[in-house]
This record gives structure tokens, C-alpha cells and sequence, in this order.
């Protein structure tokens, strides 16, 4: 399945990560997402319950009501937990993305999310890419299904962001 | 060499062995460093919270002068295109986010609270037994101590939240965090640790598990394209020209 170099002669400059690899089908990326999401789920629950115990441990719990309170007499009323959770999902995202391309959802299903001409994603376009997934999310997840369809296997939120998930080719894992 | 009588302590002139003492001697913290490492987490303290203090400062400056727009007053031009409102579709979700982030993390809390009740019910006759009965009286002796540990760890956050403030008014720290920005972008080790960790992750049953979704993959393609009449994926990714050349 894989190209060989002189089927893509004509794209010397663009990363060989890209001219090994070929995009990743609808399932495989799927059972990634769902990876990201249990991932998140159980830090997000193993947290919140920590820090619950722990603070009926130290029966502190009327601190966190003051602290409460002096948050919600605060003009930003944005919950400190939303904003912590919204971060946490942000950088969670961008985070592995940028840095290396994959979340450890893709990793274990041997994914990586490269621009299309191979390079890893800036910050900005990771950004982009993850606001992206709610476009491809209100219409009855209609722009994940995309993949499905798509000639390029891409999703609404790759293509906004101008970007694919390719298969790790096996002599690059090791 | 000739060898020593057993007088202890041993005592010798041998380099070897003055050498052995300097190396253990690294793994002890003189009052110095330790008051370099109190000076160091002082500043950092210090710059978080001078620095969010003029962020709030100067947001409720602008909020102050600022005039919410409301939607009436919004004209749309003639020639938006779709590129535009797709731009204000993420602008408006990205507002929506926070909201819809709270709602749920109020359900979250809930059910985390819930599943802590249960478990205290479940756990109740095993902590109101008998047999458990010196165990539960350490237990509240041990929330004691941590209540006092506590307070007192609150006084010590309040006396060093004044002496990071302090200590930031006799330094410029501008040069320092630049400094350690720039070193943090540089340090390529930790992103190779990662990516390293990340494609590593091989092994029989990952590489199955990964060969299995691949296969699933083409199974489905095929399955649609039967069904569908649908176009064969391309094999590779094709670079697009507009896309060569950076962001």
C-alpha cells in the first residue's frame, strides 16, 4: 500500500513522512478519539474526586464554600473549574499535536496528525484544528463522517486546518 | 599499599577516598542553596502574582470603558463570504465554550460528589465496626494533625506571598523570563522524550491491536464502496502547492 519514492518524485521537498504513509480510515481514528476521551474522562473524574477527598480528609470543606462565594461575588463569572477544564481539554489537544503530532489515543493506534505537506502543526493551526472539531460536530457529527466519503479521508476539521492523520509507517515506530 | 589497623574512624590521605567524601557531600543542601531555591520559587510566586494582578488590573480598565455591542447595531456586510462566517462561527463557539464547559462541569461535580456518597455508604459498616474502631480513632487524630498542618501551611502561603511581592520590586525579572522562554524553546529533549514514548508505544499486541483497526479500516472503505459506488482513498497524501511553503 505504501508509495515509493518515485511515485512521488515531484514532492522531494515536503517531509518523507508523508510520501511513506498513507491517511488513516474512519474506525482507526475513531478508537483514537475515543482513547483521547476516556483519557480526559479519568483524569478530569480521578482529579476532582482527589481533591474532594482530600479536602473532606482535612475537613476544609467550608473553605471551598468561602472560596465560592468570593468567586461567584467576582465579576468574572466564569467558573474557575470551567475555565481549568476548558484548559485542560485546550492544552491537552494542542499540547501533543504540536509538539509531536499525536495524543496518546492516536500513539497507540499508530497515528499522526502532519500538515499536508508533512510538516507538524503549529500552535496556531493545532488551535484551529481543535475548534475545528466543533464545526465538524454540530451537524450531527456529520464532518467526522466525512471521512468515510472523502477521497483524502479528511475530515471537515482537517480540512479547515488543512491538515491529515496519516498511518506511522512500522519502521518508524521502533 | 599497606593496609591500616582497624582504628575507627578510619582516616587516610588517600585522594581516592577524599574524592568519595566531596561526591556524597552533592547530596546534601547547604542553608545557602536552600535559601536560592526559597529565593527562585519566590520569584516565580512573585511574577505570577504581580503579573495576574496587572492583568486584572488592566482588563477591568478596558471592561470599564468598554461598551458591550448589542446585536441590532450589527450591520452585515453585502459581501461576507463564507470564509467570514466561518470565522464568526468559531468566534461564536469559542464564546459559547466556557458556558456549555460550566453547565456540564456542575453535572460532572455531581456525579463525582454522588459516586464519593456511595462509596462512603458501602464502606460505613466496615468504618463503624467494631474491628475498625482504632483504626477510625487514628483516623480522626490523623485529620487533626493534617487540619494543623493545614493552617499552618496557610500562614507560611500568606507570609511568602508577601515576600515574593517584595522581592519583585528590587528585581527586573523581563530579562530572566525571556531568558528561560528562550531555553524552554531550544530544549529539543523533551519534545524527542515524548515523541520517542509516543511511536514506541510497539509491541505484540499494540502492533496487532493497530494492524487489526487497519484492516477494519479497508474493510469499511470497501464495504462503501460496493455499497456506494464510492472513489478509491488515495494511497498517499498529496501536498498541495498552496500548503508548501509554511504557515
Amino acid at each position: 500500500m505504501a508509495l515509493t519514492t518515485s511515485q512521488t518524485a515531484d514532492s522531494g521537498k515536503h517531509a518523507p513522512f508523508v510520501r511513506i504513509s498513507h491517511p488513516a480510515g474512519f474506525f482507526s481514528r475513531s478508537m483514537a478519539f475515543v482513547i483521547d476521551l476516556i483519557i480526559l474522562s479519568v483524569v478530569q473524574l480521578v482529579g476532582t474526586a482527589l481533591i474532594q477527598t482530600l479536602l473532606r480528609f482535612f475537613r476544609l470543606t467550608g473553605l471551598v464554600s468561602y472560596v465560592k462565594t468570593l468567586l461567584e461575588s467576582s465579576t468574572f463569572q466564569i467558573g474557575s473549574g470551567a475555565v481549568l477544564l476548558t484548559l485542560l481539554v485546550i492544552g491537552y489537544y494542542t499540547f501533543f499535536w504540536t509538539l509531536v503530532g499525536f495524543t496518546p489515543g492516536k500513539a497507540l493506534l499508530g497515528l499522526k496528525v502532519v500538515r499536508k505537506n508533512g510538516t507538524k502543526l503549529s500552535f496556531g493551526r493545532s488551535l484551529l484544528r481543535f475548534f475545528s472539531y466543533w464545526i465538524s460536530a454540530i451537524p450531527l457529527f456529520l464532518g467526522f463522517f466525512w471521512v468515510l466519503w472523502d477521497s483524502k479521508r479528511q475530515g471537515w476539521h482537517d480540512k479547515i486546518a488543512g491538515t491529515q492523520v496519516l498511518y506511522i509507517p512500522k519502521n518508524l515506530r521502533k | 599499599m599497606q593496609p591500616q589497623d582497624d582504628d575507627f574512624p578510619y582516616s587516610s590521605n588517600d585522594p581516592s577516598l577524599a574524592l568519595l567524601e566531596d561526591k556524597n557531600s552533592v547530596l546534601t543542601l547547604t542553608s545557602q542553596q536552600v535559601n536560592d531555591l526559597k529565593g527562585t520559587l519566590r520569584l516565580v510566586v512573585g511574577s505570577a502574582i504581580n503579573g495576574k494582578d496587572a492583568y486584572t488590573k488592566r482588563l477591568r480598565q478596558i471592561q470599564a470603558v468598554q461598551e458591550s455591542v448589542k446585536p441590532d447595531t450589527i450591520i452585515v456586510d453585502a459581501n461576507e463570504t463564507a470564509r467570514d462566517q466561518l470565522k464568526y462561527l468559531l468566534l461564536g463557539v469559542l464564546f459559547e465554550t466556557p458556558e456549555l464547559l460550566q453547565r456540564s462541569l456542575g453535572t460532572i461535580e455531581q456525579v463525582s460528589s454522588k459516586i464519593y456518597g456511595l462509596v462512603s455508604r458501602m464502606l460505613t459498616p466496615i468504618t463503624d465496626s467494631w474491628v475498625f474502631s482504632p483504626v477510625k480513632g487514628q483516623y480522626d487524630s490523623a485529620a487533626a494533625r493534617g487540619e494543623k498542618v493545614i493552617d499552618r501551611l496557610i500562614m507560611k502561603g500568606r507570609i511568602e506571598e508577601q515576600n515574593s511581592r517584595l522581592i519583585l520590586q528590587q528585581q527586573t525579572i523581563d530579562d530572566l523570563v525571556n531568558e528561560i522562554l528562550e531555553y524552554i524553546i531550544l530544549k529539543t529533549e523533551v519534545q524527542e522524550l515524548i515523541e520517542e514514548a509516543g511511536i514506541g508505544v510497539a509491541g505484540g499486541v499494540v502492533d496487532e491491536f493497530r494492524d487489526q483497526s487497519s484492516n477494519v479500516d479497508s474493510l469499511v472503505d470497501q464495504k462503501l464502496r460496493s455499497i456506494f459506488h464510492k472513489r478509491v482513498p488515495q494511497q498517499s497524501a498529496t501536498p498541495s502547492s498552496d500548503q508548501a511553503g509554511g504557515e
